[in-house]
């Protein structure tokens, strides 16, 4: 195939031979250096192709073997270069043609919206907002700033959680997930909303359900948030009565999946030892290298028999060997070992050092911690605790806004039974 | 011991193909169309019937129907067309 390429961009001939002996002129050809190809016998005659350079070479080969050569084809760049000198005007239509087609793959025709979670999302609204930063049809696909698009839709469209452009081609496609997408377990008819973290409940907001928590209310992990029933009154709906509360509903008319926003504060607090001595290993300067021989399973040092002499040092290892040719692997390898010997330094930090370090690890603890809509309330507090000549011992505490709600499967009730007809007399 | 063998015993030794150290010639043949051939010497006959090749284990007679010759370089030449026979013929004119 690449010689082939190769042919059409230096030009290629097809040529017929005749006359004279066609192994001989073969042969001779061979001896020259000339790559022939599709090479076929019609009696007393033979067609052969072969490249524009290779041509000029011939002229010997056809008189050692008394051949007559004549060009009967030609092709390649060099020859469609000298044809399209004498067509100016399909030059300019085939330049203008591969302009346009430049021009139009450059910009974003089609702008398709992706919508996960409940669908109460309209997809116009999103290509709306996406437009307003520079994401539309017929823009340069240059000028888009995707993370600028993406963060504009996040921060204008609250009802999604996460959105992602991928462009495909002429084609954007703008992925959103819709907030409250969680899927909750199948169809099981009843799913509670239980609490992940023990923590103080700062805000509930039922979309189904009913809550069985209210702001300020201390819940350990598991405690009941949401309740997986529909509730109404025994009595039907009560007068509202001015200073009264309403009494609670208590008949159940239905299970279902409860969904609510549940957010409490949550405290960290965590203690960590951080060591005041730091080891460093040093480059000392000195150096060594090992030649060893592997030979199938056996080994031989060629060079530095005595091994490494440092007592401490970071080696590399460097492995010649013939390349593998298709099943068959060489049972030969040579292997460099070089060693640079180090020394260990032991560096002292400061204590507000080491407590910054404390924190700085509790921080990457936490951003593992926390879902992308909760938040820090309080900056993280340091206490020293403890203070020895070689290590320092740190309490860290801080206070977070997080959601705390997760579904778990309940118990549904059974359907009410249908009421009987009253009989008649 | 002869040259030959030593290659031979050399290339048994390191477990290498005999074909990458001793002067043997490759031939693979893909289906009944295509004849693939590394290692040749040069060309002896050709007609759309009978393609004779010098390889070093002695003359590679090719016969059958419509024979082209696909490619052919220094190194390697392959033989399209209906391929029916395939054999070597130590002495010329003994075929």
């Amino acid at each position: 195939m690449l010689k082939r390429v190769i042919a059409w961009l230096l030009g290629h001939l097809r040529i017929e031979v005749t006359k004279g002996r066609m192994e001989r002129f073969l042969n001779l050809a061979l001896q020259a250096g000339i790559y022939l190809w599709n090479v076929e016998r019609r009696g007393d005659s033979m067609h052969v192709s072969l490249t524009l350079g290779d041509f000029f070479a011939l002229r010997p080969v056809a008189r050692g073997s008394r051949a007559r050569v004549r060009i009967i084809r030609r092709g390649g760049f060099p020859f469609a270069v000298g044809r399209a000198k004498r067509r100016p005007l399909w030059i300019a239509g085939l330049l203008a043609c591969m302009a346009f087609l430049f021009w139009a793959a450059g910009h974003i025709w089609i702008v398709d919206v992706k919508v996960t979670g409940p669908k109460n999302l309209d997809r116009r609204a999103v290509e709306a907002v996406a437009a307003e930063a520079g994401l539309r049809i017929g823009v340069w696909k240059g000028n888009i700033d995707m993370d600028r698009v993406e963060q504009h839709l996040q921060n204008r469209l609250g009802e999604i959680s996460m959105a992602v452009i991928r462009v495909q081609g002429t084609r954007a496609v703008i992925e959103v997930v819709e907030k409250a997408a969680q899927r909750v377990p199948g169809q099981i008819g009843c799913a509670n909303l239980v609490a992940r973290k023990p923590g103080v409940i700062e805000e509930v907001v039922p979309f189904q359900g009913e809550p069985v928590v209210k702001k300020g209310d201390i819940v350990k992990a598991g405690d009941l948030l949401v309740e997986c029933s529909f509730k109404i009154w025994k009595d039907g709906r009560p007068s509202v009565v001015p200073g009264t509360k309403k009494p609670p509903r208590e008949t159940t008319v239905r299970t279902l999946v409860a969904q609510a926003m549940v957010r409490a504060r949550i405290s960290y607090s965590r203690y960590r030892e951080v060591p005041l001595v730091v080891e460093q290993e040093v480059p000392t300067g000195r150096k060594a290298t090992q030649w060893v021989l592997n030979w199938k399973d056996k080994s031989i040092i060629l060079r530095g028999q005595q091994g490494i002499p440092f007592a401490r040092a970071q080696t590399s290892r460097k492995t010649y060997a013939l390349p593998s040719w298709r099943n068959w692997l060489p049972p030969v390898e040579l292997v460099m070992v070089n060693a640079s010997e180090v020394e260990v330094r032991q560096e002292r930090i400061s204590a507000e050092t080491a407590v910054e370090q404390a924190k700085a690890q509790f921080s990457d603890q936490l951003r593992w911690i926390l879902g992308p809509s909760d938040e820090l309330l309080s900056p993280i507090l340091t206490k020293v605790v403890e203070q020895h000549a070689d290590r320092i011992g740190v309490q860290l505490t801080v206070e977070t806004l997080e959601e705390i709600a997760s579904p778990r499967q309940g118990v549904p009730v059974p359907d009410p039974a249908p009421t009987q007809p009253e009989s008649r007399p | 011991m002869g040259r030959r063998d030593l290659r031979s015993r050399l290339a048994a030794l390191f477990e290498l193909p005999g074909d990458v150290v001793s002067d043997q010639s490759r031939i693979t043949l893909v289906g009944a169309a295509d004849l693939v051939v590394e290692n040749h010497r040069g060309l002896l006959e050709y007609t759309e019937e009978r393609v004779v090749l010098m390889v070093p284990e002695g003359e590679l007679v090719i016969g059958g129907a419509g024979l082209g010759i696909g490619s052919i370089s220094p190194d390697q030449v392959i033989i399209r067309g209906q391929i029916r026979a395939l054999g070597y013929s130590d002495q010329r004119g003994g075929r």
